[in-house]
């Protein structure tokens, strides 16, 4: 049973340069209590997905084509009320940028009540907020545990902080105490660890790991470190240009790759094992995300690319046990059927 | 809290210099007007013995340290001197009109922000629509209409128009009372002149706190609101309504010193009795003790005002006390 | 392009009623409008009408040519002490910046001083000392725009200083005063142009606001803020003689303010750069 299925998912931007095709046809399939990693440089759309999921995309970006389903329901069909009831609540959301995320003026503590109010008994008058009188002692309780979860430490005194007193992992924390505050189905992470240095990012991996343990919820990991992907998630899909290029479960995915864009993104990972082997550097760089031509989006930079290429793009065609958008994948599909 | 008293002290160490140096003006402008302050002082008709009298009450035989010492000695005590026409002390003709220009800087506050601030949020949340557009044409010509212009067509229009037409005589064409002594005509009296002196104030907040709410809209922290289900309504009167308004809280501060001087002018057109009417007849009469104190009083006035903003700020605002010199 | 044209009108109008005043006696206007000087005491407090589309005053003068004379003061007194002012500023702010302190301190305290006084009361309290006279006018107009410029300059020189062109020009060993003025403030222009429209608004106002106190310019010339001070005894009798010079003044500031604006967005490298970066 999946949580989250989107299909054919397009999300368009309207510039005065012309339409962007931030996300161009995007399967994704996110079953329950899994993680799934979305890879790819930036631009590649990942982002914009998961915004798309949650009726966040701001204008000029419009969600044009495709269904968003979640546990079976039909998000695009969702009153706005049903979806901020469904938002923070069944589906949340970690971003890259703690410091940024989180609003200035506001404590901490202040911040996750207001999630946990809005979720639990509802939105108040705005001058009710700002009066504070919908504080509540037993919210506090409960985002002081949630803050003891992910381990912040004091976090009765921590709760009365404001975000610039905590340091960036601290303050990440605290955001994924935010996504969990009311136990999610699934949790969209955008990079929640590209701002932090290694080790406090090591952290806030186990951290996830542990949560999903608990709680069984699923997520969806964005990212453009294939090693966090490695050391993280259960299977992976792999962006480019707006696309999905590849996509199956994470061993062999990263160990048999199937895409030559997943390939060369894995040869340019620097490895302890290896040492001497020369990093791997893509020719080219990402297409115009207007004026997309109707070619294969990699054919330009692909070392494998031949005549079909760039006819059309390619659709993703099953792999062993996953599935890439290659021409070779379809002729490797077509010579097993063969023997 | 630690943080706050820093800042606080820090205000405070910026502002004496300040207030040294604006007493020094004030001290100073006397003496750098030609000729001879006795001489000006008593006007041309004065005997030379006169003037020599006058040099020495004032002591102007001293050196100019002495005497600036003597001068802020006794401003420090409330003691400004006395006027030369009527020769009762400058500080109590300045307290006796003190309450009329107050009342006006004050009921201009309201007004200006009373029409800023909602304009200014509509404007923002509907950007680039018929309302935005509008007050954004209106608060152009706010800020380009001369006060004094405006007061005298609010006289015309308003005052006169109401009076000779329907018989309403609310608003007086001259004059102010107190709401001290009769609060419904001190309301209405004040109403014309603080909407005269008001009106720019309230284009220049309104643009300021326009341009806020919509940066503030475009932060992360807003999408993050949005992510976890915060309502609309809390989004933009609690988290961006909040952060969009603090900065403007330190300009508002900064134009009560154009308060305080387009009173002068305004109680001018609506022959109020305040500070300005009396700087303005001093002016005429060349009772340069009575400038002298009005000018240092003001400076005084506005260098407080701005701190007491500039620490509300600091408190109010939990950015700042990180922040430093962007205060 | 509104503030742009305006602008240019009120020049031309200002140079227009320069020209006629001191080289052809007033020919021209007389030929056009009326003159604005000549008093007719059958004419007085005339409504508007053909002859006098503006109306006359309590001397029987015609309005509308006292309105467009009244256009050169505006325009004399707003560039004098602009100019002066920004050019004062711009010397303090970047001599204070390029050597910081002491002098820095020292010159920054000096106008944090100067803006501790309501810049209208200043500007009255010198006309008070100094006396009326176009001259004064100026110059206690100047005094008050002299930290602006100053800040703008200083923290434009501060930034800059900072670039590798001028550490260049260091090393090379171009003496200070031509770095400043060939390296420096030509890329720090910007912010000083709009400010200077923008100040250029305000000054306007300013010599209006004193003249109509009776601290400005000598009375016997038509300025708008003379007009205005004359007019308010005939207030409730004839409204078109407080309309009209306010009129000019709002337009006049107006067009300042649209094109400084417009100059601000134009030249402004950081909003285009933002402009960029939205796609």
């Amino acid at each position: 049973m999946s949580v989250l299925n989107v299909e054919n998912l397009h999300t368009y931007f309207e510039t005065d340069r012309g339409q962007v095709r931030a996300v161009d046809g995007v399967d994704l399939e996110i079953g329950d209590g899994e993680i799934v990693g979305l890879v790819g440089e930036s631009g590649s759309g990942k982002s914009v997905t998961a915004l798309s999921v949650l009726g966040l995309v701001d204008a000029p970006g419009r969600v044009v084509e495709g269904s968003i389903e979640y546990d079976g329901r039909d998000l695009q069909s969702l009153s706005d009320a049903e979806l901020g009831a469904l938002r923070g609540s069944d589906i949340s959301m970690v971003f890259q940028d703690p410091m940024t995320a989180f609003n200035p003026t506001q404590t901490v503590g202040r911040q996750l009540h207001d999630v946990l109010r809005t979720h639990e008994s509802g939105p108040v008058h705005p001058l009710v907020r700002l009066f504070g009188f919908d504080h509540s002692k037993e919210y506090k309780k409960r985002v002081i545990d949630a803050l003891e979860r992910v381990g912040i430490p004091s976090p009765e005194e921590r709760y009365d902080d404001y975000p610039h007193e905590f340091s960036g992992g601290m303050l990440q924390r605290a955001m994924i105490a935010m996504s969990v505050l009311c136990e999610p189905s699934l949790v969209l992470a955008d990079e929640p660890t590209t701002a932090l240095d290694v080790t406090i990012e090591r952290q806030i991996l186990s951290l996830f790991r542990n949560l999903v343990d608990d709680l069984g919820t699923s997520v969806l990991w964005i990212t453009h470190d294939i090693s966090v992907v490695a050391a993280l998630c259960d299977r992976v899909v792999v962006m480019y240009a707006g696309k999905v290029m590849e996509e199956g479960p994470v061993e062999s995915v990263l160990s048999d790759p199937q895409h030559p864009y997943t390939k060369g993104l894995l040869q340019s990972v620097p490895r302890y094992d290896e040492p001497d082997r020369e990093l791997y550097v893509m020719e080219g760089s990402v297409p115009n995300p207007i004026d997309v031509p109707s070619q294969c989006r990699f054919a330009d930079r692909c070392p494998e690319a031949h005549e079909r290429c760039f006819e059309a793009h390619p659709r993703l065609y099953p792999t062993e046990d996953g599935r890439a958008a290659c021409y070779l994948a379809e002729e490797s599909l077509a010579m097993e059927e063969k023997l | 809290m630690n943080d706050i008293l820093q800042y606080i002290i820090k205000r405070l160490l910026w502002a004496v210099p300040v207030l040294l140096g604006a007493s020094f003006v004030a001290f100073i402008m006397v003496h750098l007007a030609p000729g001879d302050p006795a001489r000006l002082m008593l006007g041309e008709r004065a005997s030379a013995a006169q003037v020599a009298q006058l040099r020495m009450e004032l002591g102007l035989n001293k050196p100019l340290y002495v005497q600036y010492a003597g001068f802020l000695g006794d401003a420090i005590q409330g003691d400004l001197g006395r006027s030369i026409r009527s020769q009762q002390p400058v500080t109590d003709l300045i307290v006796g009109r003190l309450p009329y220009t107050i009342q006006l800087a004050v009921a201009s506050l309201v007004v200006s922000l009373a029409i800023a601030l909602p304009t200014g949020i509509l404007g923002a949340l509907r950007k680039g629509r018929l309302t935005d557009h509008v007050s954004r044409v209106v608060a152009l010509l706010g800020i380009s209409m001369p006060n004094f212009w405006l007061g005298l067509i609010l006289i015309v229009v308003v005052a006169v128009e109401l009076s000779s037409r329907f018989g309403i005589d609310v608003f007086p064409l001259f004059g102010m009372t107190l709401v001290t002594e009769d609060p419904v005509e001190g309301i209405f009296s004040v109403m014309l002149p603080a909407f005269a002196l008001g009106t720019a104030l309230a284009a220049l907040v309104m643009r300021m706190i326009r341009g806020g709410v919509l940066d503030e809209i475009n932060q992360s922290y807003v999408r993050t609101a949005r992510a976890y289900g915060i309502s609309e309504d809390e989004i933009t009167y609690v988290y961006v309504l909040k952060n969009a308004i603090l900065p403007t809280i330190t300009v508002v501060g900064l134009q009560l010193g154009y308060l305080i001087g387009g009173s002068v002018i305004i109680e001018t057109v609506f022959g109020i009795p305040g500070i300005g009417q009396l700087a303005i007849n001093s002016i005429f009469a060349q009772d340069f003790p009575v400038i002298q104190g009005i000018v240092l009083l003001v400076a005084a006035a506005f260098v407080a005002s701005n701190l007491f903003v500039d620490v509300l700020y600091g408190m109010l605002d939990p950015r700042i006390r990180y922040g430093g010199e962007n205060a | 392009m509104v503030g742009g044209v305006i602008v240019v009108g009120v020049f031309a109008v200002a140079l227009f009623s320069a020209i006629d005043d001191f080289l052809l006696n007033r020919q021209l206007i007389t030929m056009l409008v009326a003159d604005p000087y000549e008093t007719d005491r059958f004419a007085r407090l005339l409504a508007p009408s053909l002859e006098h589309p503006f109306g006359t005053d309590e001397q029987g003068r015609d309005i509308f040519a006292r309105t467009l004379y009244g256009t050169r003061t505006s325009v004399v007194v707003g560039l004098a002490a602009v100019g002066f002012a920004s050019a004062v500023g711009i010397v303090i702010g970047s001599v204070t910046a390029y050597y910081g302190d002491p002098i820095d301190m020292i010159g920054m305290r000096a106008m944090d001083v100067l803006l501790s006084f309501p810049s209208i009361l200043l500007a009255i309290a010198l006309m008070a000392i100094l006396g009326r006279g176009l001259e004064n006018v100026i110059f206690a107009i100047a005094i008050v725009y002299v930290p602006t410029f100053a800040r703008i300059t200083r923290s434009e020189v501060l930034s800059e200083k900072s670039e590798q062109y001028v550490g260049a020009a260091r090393a090379m060993g171009y003496p200070d005063t031509n770095i400043v003025s060939r390296e420096i403030l030509p890329n720090s222009l910007t912010p000083i142009i709009v400010q200077f429209t923008f100040s250029m608004a305000t000054a306007i106002i300013a010599e209006a606001a004193l003249s109509f106190l009776g601290l400005g310019v000598s009375p016997i010339h038509p300025t708008w803020g003379i007009m205005l001070s004359g007019a308010r005894q005939y207030i409730t009798s004839a409204w078109w003689y407080s309309i009209f010079p306010g009129l000019a003044i709002m337009v006049t500031v107006l067009g300042f303010n649209l094109l400084g604006d417009s100059l601000r967005d134009a030249l402004d490298p950081q909003q285009q750069r933002d402009a960029e970066g939205r796609m």
